[in-house]
């Protein structure tokens, strides 16, 4: 059994998709900074006659992110990295932002990712085989008024699966950043600038899972490196990909203003 | 420290410089003083700037030196305040500070936490630097800030090398535009720009020997810092303009279209226009 490995999996949708993923087979490894919250994703893994493990871990944290690859590689070979802890920080105007709070934001949002990649990747590279999804944001390609610190961090997320993919070119890795849209959890319940969000734009569950179920089933191996939102029509894009990657698509670019800008 | 003959600076107004004892920086902070601008000069290394500093007095110049680590929140207000209390409070202020990896590899063979070291760099030190100084120019209703980015932030690189680098410009990139947003009608304009290839420690064992034609003048980061300065950028608040690659006067004559189509910032490039994230 191959083992997947789900950050922020003690609620919301990173629980949700650690026991999609053990449903469908793997081993789910599920990290979070709350031991409490993750034997509760622990106990609905087992009840659906899955597999999975605790790891109490803080994803900033570099010798925590090590306990995590290392008992993750020791359950067999990881094949799945769900990068999907991540915090929007409480909405705030730019001056009105304690510094510490705003660091922090980008520290989760940005440095937990890579660290984990990093963590993980080798191992990936070195099997041929495997997928990384980053959960991603269209808020890290606009504005979402107050949320500069997650916006900052979300757009520098989009670069580094660039980069990744870049690097993973041929090796049988595949990443990519995947948006669950606004789906209903205790962050986005929470969270002052989603109140007045018109239900009809949230994103179902059901399809968010699916969505994380199809990028790490091959089917959007042409699309590594590249931003797909799980409302996307996947099949449409999966079949379109080889102009997405000729127009370098889907990925943080300068706006040009026009066809004659010099840049873009 | 100071020179009396230098009588225009309450003119032209106090600049702040990051990264200043060294390369692009210490030009910048030249040009500025040269302008008749008082220059505050930042940078972890007391006697680089020393030398700049001599440099800016021996021509009548006016400026201060500050030892301080961009990424250390107690430094950067230490050195606005030193800056503020000796020539007065920054009217500009150019990040420029840069970090990049030792030495290129794949993501997950640089060491992980130098590639943090970059990204604190790059971005935490403009991010406490703007937290800083923006309070007191949106008080008085002026203010420039400017932060020195990369096409790195912006297009893939071959072999995707420099990702500490590039991952850290793209940010520097959103947290420019994230900033306009709040600034908008507060008097206090912010822009990005790149120089381009020049010619500094940094940038010569980056990229390896390329022919001397593929520098660029450093000329052109600095005669794009002075027109920022005296206000000739302000329509393109919030944008991404190239020191050496962009005609800035045909810019300035699209900057009304450019605005409304938000363009020169970092955004999702659509497929085409039948994609809904388009």
């Amino acid at each position: 059994m191959t083992v997947a490995v789900v950050t922020g999996a003690g609620r919301g949708i990173g629980r949700e998709v650690a026991r999609r993923l053990a449903r469908d087979g793997r081993t789910a490894v599920v990290t979070a900074r709350s031991a409490d919250e993750l034997a509760q994703t622990v106990a609905l893994v087992e009840a659906d006659g899955g597999t999975a493990v605790a790891v109490t871990a803080d994803v900033t944290d570099p010798d925590a992110v090590r306990r995590v690859a290392e008992t993750a590689e020791a359950l067999g070979d990881v094949d799945v990295l769900v990068n999907n802890a991540g915090v929007t920080g409480d909405a705030a105007p730019f001056l009105g932002w304690d510094i510490d709070a705003w660091w922090r934001v980008v520290e989760i949002d940005l440095r937990g990712p890579a660290l984990v990649a990093h963590a993980l990747l080798p191992g990936m590279v070195a099997r041929g085989r495997g997928w990384v999804v980053n959960v991603n944001s269209l808020g890290g390609a606009k504005e979402l008024p107050g949320t500069s610190a997650y916006g900052v961090a979300k757009g520098a997320l989009m670069r580094l699966t660039r980069f990744l993919a870049t690097e993973t070119a041929g090796t049988g890795v595949v990443v990519l950043d995947v948006s669950p849209g606004l789906v209903h959890t205790s962050m986005t319940d929470g969270a002052a600038i989603f109140a007045g969000v018109p239900e009809e734009d949230w994103t179902s569950m059901d399809t968010v899972l699916d969505g994380m179920a199809a990028a790490v089933s091959g089917r959007l191996d042409a699309l590594s490196g590249r931003f797909v939102h799980v409302e996307d029509d996947l099949a449409a894009l999966a079949a379109g990909a080889d102009e997405i990657v000729a127009a370098d698509a889907r990925t943080l670019r300068l706006r040009p203003y026009g066809p004659d800008d010099p840049i873009g | 420290m100071t020179d009396p003959t230098a009588t225009d600076t309450t003119v032209r107004g106090v600049a702040l410089v990051t990264g200043a004892g060294r390369g692009i920086g210490r030009d910048v902070s030249l040009a500025l003083a040269a302008e008749g601008w008082s220059v505050g000069l930042l940078g972890r290394s007391r006697r680089p700037l020393d030398v700049v500093l001599s440099e800016v007095a021996g021509k009548g110049g006016r400026a201060v030196a500050v030892s301080a680590d961009v990424t250390r929140r107690d430094q950067v207000r230490a050195a606005v305040d030193t800056v503020s209390r000796d020539l007065g409070p920054p009217d500009l202020v150019v990040s420029n500070a840069g970090l990049r990896e030792r030495a290129t590899g794949v993501p997950w063979e640089v060491d992980a936490d130098e590639w943090w070291r970059v990204v604190e760099t790059n971005l935490r030190g403009p991010f406490l630097l703007a937290h800083e100084v923006l309070p007191a120019m949106v008080a008085r209703g002026s203010g420039r800030l400017l932060h020195i980015g990369s096409g790195m932030g912006q297009r893939p690189q071959p072999g995707g090398r420099w990702s500490a680098y590039s991952v850290s410009k793209a940010a520097l990139g959103r947290l420019t535009d994230t900033l306009a947003a709040g600034l908008d009608g507060t008097g206090v304009t912010v822009l990005e720009t790149s120089p381009g290839l020049v010619r500094t420690d940094m940038t010569e064992t980056m990229w390896g020997p390329p022919d001397e034609q593929s520098w660029n003048p450093v000329e052109q980061i600095t005669g794009l810092v002075l027109r920022f300065a005296r206000g000739d950028l302000d329509a393109l608040h919030g944008r991404f303009v190239h020191a050496a690659r962009d005609d800035v006067d045909a810019l300035l004559a699209q900057a009304d279209a450019i605005k409304a189509g938000d363009a020169r910032t970092l955004r999702l490039r659509p497929y085409g226009p039948d994609d809904p994230l388009a």
